[in-house]
């Protein structure tokens, strides 16, 4: 790899994607621009325009779909697939062609993310891409769109830049290495993972230069509230000084939300659609989709003009009957404040927590959206549960949004409104932290953070967002009838940095050569303090959870068993690995994760 | 051509000639050394046994061929030579001719696209569908044909109003995305300006009393409109590029 000229950061989100860049400074004391790639793509058949964002939808289409030549791309002549605005219109006329969601699949735990499954209820003759390799034609269509665009020779082509990728703060040690993969699978062979917010919050250092430090204080604990088209994170950094510097640690990070803006539209035109239906006037699926639309539009509408009590909700008719097929509503305020605001985020206490998912006979294996739709009794769920203890309340003192939906002034009031109900009572008033562009920030959030880690401007601190642990049997007698009980062993601390490797002494493992061997891997968000070997009794009442299983096969003479202590590595790239190291001979083996349908395997002692 | 064919052929004349020469002088030199010998040989009979029939006969016929050989045979060979020097020079002159005449009609046909036929069809085509484009996306994004196709007569004002709404904002998004429109004076209607002298007279239409000499004083009573930035979509496939939007047949 040739010396890269450019830092790229690409925000592979789950309803779009976007792309920014800065020149590598000759001077490291110069901070460079960081601009936006305007990102080349099928707008319609056969029609190639550029777009700040690239709608992160694939369409895989069917043999008379599409006429010919319609997916042809200057780089491309022979295209089978679309990414883009292209596949996101034209896949809602054919809904089993496409492929949303990509993200949300790949730390879906329920699937196999390696097998081809989407698009996800698609038919059986299609050319079926598995997760992994969604998120790959993604980044593989930026790819070949900035090299056509930008790369007038070799060094400048995208596989020889920097990366930076980032991903939700969600996203445990399996999702993250998924990603890495999908990266790797379109030629992008170093990459760096960021977590969103984080970069979000880059973007916001960025636009402030040196008078961030004026805008946050020591003592800051500062939310991150990040609800984007399809997925919402929340992230808590404290400010801290040391040495006179102020220092950012993020120290909590909350779980993957499957509600976004999407879902709010979409609830905005059902209230319609059923106000609709009771005085007589059913709707088609087109007509439902141009309501989707036209209620999104006039949402943006009221909460941008706040004088306005109602805007207008017109479909027009389909074909010749334009102005006769017409159906025409009005949306109120009071309406779009009942759903958006009261549905999506209620006013409630610190204490309450997600209504419960209502329990069907046979649940469908699709996406797990959230069964409450309030962000708010998330954050809630959020904070508390990330409370060192029974009375400290963790009360943020500042808040920093991002994301299409919060652009919404009214939406932002509402959350400041419930974040200062929920302060304690000799806590200060919840500022918020105003930013710049929440559609493009954590993209150049990602640029800026390239180029912090040359060594320019200040590094969040954060290392791993959860602790992961491996299942091990505890030395106590089996009682028949009874599974044994197993404790849970911590391998990797919260917090642990990038870069850093530990070995777990404490606990020895004897394994048998040339059998598969497999660990049951753990994770907890919640559990902050855990060193590594510490071992912890009864381990599902003690917040953690099964995530999946690690496997190897020990190669060397078969049937012979060797000693191995387990060995911890957090890659530079933000990745985990764990490792069985012989002590006596050094040899290694990596441990794989298993990306299929959680497994189950015995613990291994 | 013509040039390279007069240079040419006085040189094909020369190079011709001095291998001819060199060749006869060869040939020449080779007659009059096998001549000699054989001359010795029939010398050599005539001695060894004089008196056979045979023997007179060939020493005859040698000193015939001494004495009319070197007359006749270098007459012979020189009409031969300057023969076929004229025939190699007027031979090698046409098959360059010939070589040359292709040659300059390959080269003098440009390979840009765009002069054959074909290609020139495939311009008018895309040209036709860049033209056609914007109404298309006007039309898909903002139902714009539909309405224009739409009978306003059967309608209620209060509704085609509704309609009109809807698709102005939609088509006002278009346009601001292709187009960027913007006014060509920032000045705002009805105010008063000065026209200097040497003014752009495409950008800036003066009505009215226009008499005399600029600066003028005039009163603006349309800003005019100027693109404000224009991005041309890039096209592919081999649509019709009479089409402006598909029709639409739902499958049950």
């Amino acid at each position: 790899m040739s010396e890269p000229v450019y830092i790229i950061g690409i925000d592979l989100g789950t309803t779009n994607t976007v792309a920014a860049y800065a020149e590598i400074p000759a001077d490291p004391g110069r901070a460079p621009d960081i601009r936006i790639f305007r990102i080349p793509q099928l707008v319609d058949a056969g029609v190639i325009e550029k777009r700040d964002l690239l709608p992160s939808f694939i369409l895989v289409p069917g043999p008379h779909d599409l006429p010919d030549g319609a997916l042809a791309l200057p780089w491309e002549e022979q295209g089978t697939t679309a990414a883009g605005e292209f596949a996101r219109n034209r896949g809602a006329e054919i809904p089993h062609r496409l492929i949303s969601s990509t993200k949300s699949w790949l730390c879906h735990t329920l699937v196999d993310r390696n097998a081809k499954i989407l698009p996800w209820q698609g038919l059986k003759d299609a050319g079926k891409l598995s997760p992994v390799e969604a998120s790959a034609a993604i980044l593989r269509h930026i790819r070949n769109a900035w090299n056509h665009e930008m790369a007038g020779d070799e060094t400048l082509r995208m596989e020889n830049q920097e990366i930076l990728l980032t991903v939700p703060a969600s996203f445990d040690a399996v999702a993250r290495e998924l990603t890495v993969q999908a990266a790797a699978m379109a030629d992008l062979k170093h990459v760096t993972l960021l977590e969103e917010p984080q970069a979000a919050f880059y973007a916001w250092i960025d636009d402030a230069g040196d008078r961030w430090r004026e805008m946050v204080k020591k003592g800051d604990l500062i939310l991150i509230c990040d609800v984007g088209g399809g997925t919402s994170d929340f992230s808590l950094i404290r400010v801290s000084e040391s040495g006179g510097n102020l220092d950012l640690e993020r120290i909590a990070v909350g779980d993957h939300l499957l509600v976004g803006g999407d879902n709010m539209d979409l609830t905005l035109a059902h209230a319609v659609s059923l106000q609709m239906a009771v005085s007589g006037t059913r709707l088609d699926a087109w007509q439902m989709n141009g309501l989707w639309h036209s209620c999104r539009q006039a949402k943006e509408k009221l909460f941008s003009s706040p004088d306005a009590a109602e805007a207008p909700v017109t479909i027009l008719g389909r074909g010749s009957g334009l102005i006769g097929g017409m159906i025409r509503r009005s949306l109120t305020r009071d309406q779009v404040d009942q759903v958006i605001l009261d549905g999506f985020f209620p006013v409630c206490e610190r204490t309450e927590k997600p209504g419960a998912a209502r329990k069907h006979g046979i649940q469908e294996l699709g996406l797990s959206y959230e069964s409450d739709p309030a962000v708010t009794r998330h954050l809630a769920y959020f904070l508390s549960r990330h409370q060192t203890d029974e009375n400290a309340y963790l009360s943020p003192t500042a808040v920093f949004f991002n994301g299409g939906v919060m652009k919404a002034p009214s939406v932002r009031r509402r959350i400041l409104e419930v974040l200062n109900a929920w302060r304690p009572e000799d806590g200060g008033l919840v500022r918020e932290i105003a930013a710049t562009d929440l559609d493009l920030a954590v993209a150049r959030g990602a640029a800026y953070y390239g180029l912090v880690r040359r060594g320019q401007g200040i590094r969040i601190r954060g290392g791993l967002g959860k602790s992961y642990y491996i299942e091990i049997g505890a030395s106590m007698p089996a009682v028949p009838g009874l599974p044994a009980p197993t404790k849970a062993l911590c391998v990797a601390p919260f917090g642990m940095e990038e870069g850093t490797r530990a070995r777990v002494a404490e606990q020895r493992f004897v394994l048998i050569v040339g059998e598969p061997v497999c660990f049951a891997f753990l994770e907890s968000s919640l559990r902050r303090k855990d060193a590594v070997g510490q071992t912890v009794e009864d381990w599902e009442a003690e917040g953690i959870e099964p995530l999946t299983t690690l496997e190897t096969t020990l190669d060397g003479e078969a049937g012979t068993t060797v000693p191995v202590a387990l060995e911890v590595n957090v890659t530079e790239i933000g990745t985990l690995e764990i490792w069985c190291v012989c002590p006596e001979t050094g040899r290694r083996w990596k441990l794989e994760f298993n990306v299929r349908e959680k497994g189950q395997c015995l613990g291994a002692s | 051509m013509d040039d390279i064919l007069k240079k040419f052929s006085p040189r094909l004349f020369f190079i011709t000639g001095l291998i001819m020469i060199l060749l006869l002088a060869g040939i020449g030199a080779t007659a009059y050394f096998g001549l000699n010998q054989l001359d010795l040989r029939a010398s050599a009979l005539l001695g060894a046994c004089p008196e056979s029939e045979a023997t007179r006969a060939f020493s005859d016929f040698m000193i015939f061929l001494k004495e009319t050989m070197p007359i006749y045979g270098a007459a012979a060979a020189g009409m031969a030579f300057l023969l076929a020097v004229l025939l190699i020079w007027i031979a090698g002159r046409s098959v360059l001719k010939g070589l040359l005449k292709t040659s300059v009609q390959k080269s003098s046909v440009p390979k840009k696209p765009g002069d054959s036929k074909q290609d020139r069809q495939e311009r008018i085509a895309a040209d036709r569908r860049l033209y056609l484009h914007l109404l298309s996306v006007l039309q898909r994004e903002g139902r714009l044909l539909d309405f224009f196709a739409e009978d306003l007569a059967a309608y209620e004002d209060a509704q085609i109003g509704a309609a009109v709404r809807n698709i102005h904002e939609n088509c006002r998004r278009v346009i601001d995305r292709y187009v960027g429109f913007r006014p060509v004076m920032e000045q705002a209607e009805g105010q008063s300006v000065t026209v200097e002298q040497g003014f752009d007279a495409s950008a800036l239409k003066l009505t009215g009393n226009v008499a005399g000499e600029p600066p003028f004083r005039g009163t603006i009573r349309h800003r005019g409109w100027k693109a404000g930035n224009i991005e041309l979509p890039e096209l592919s496939g081999g649509r019709d590029a009479g089409l402006i939007a598909p029709a639409e047949i739902e499958i049950a």
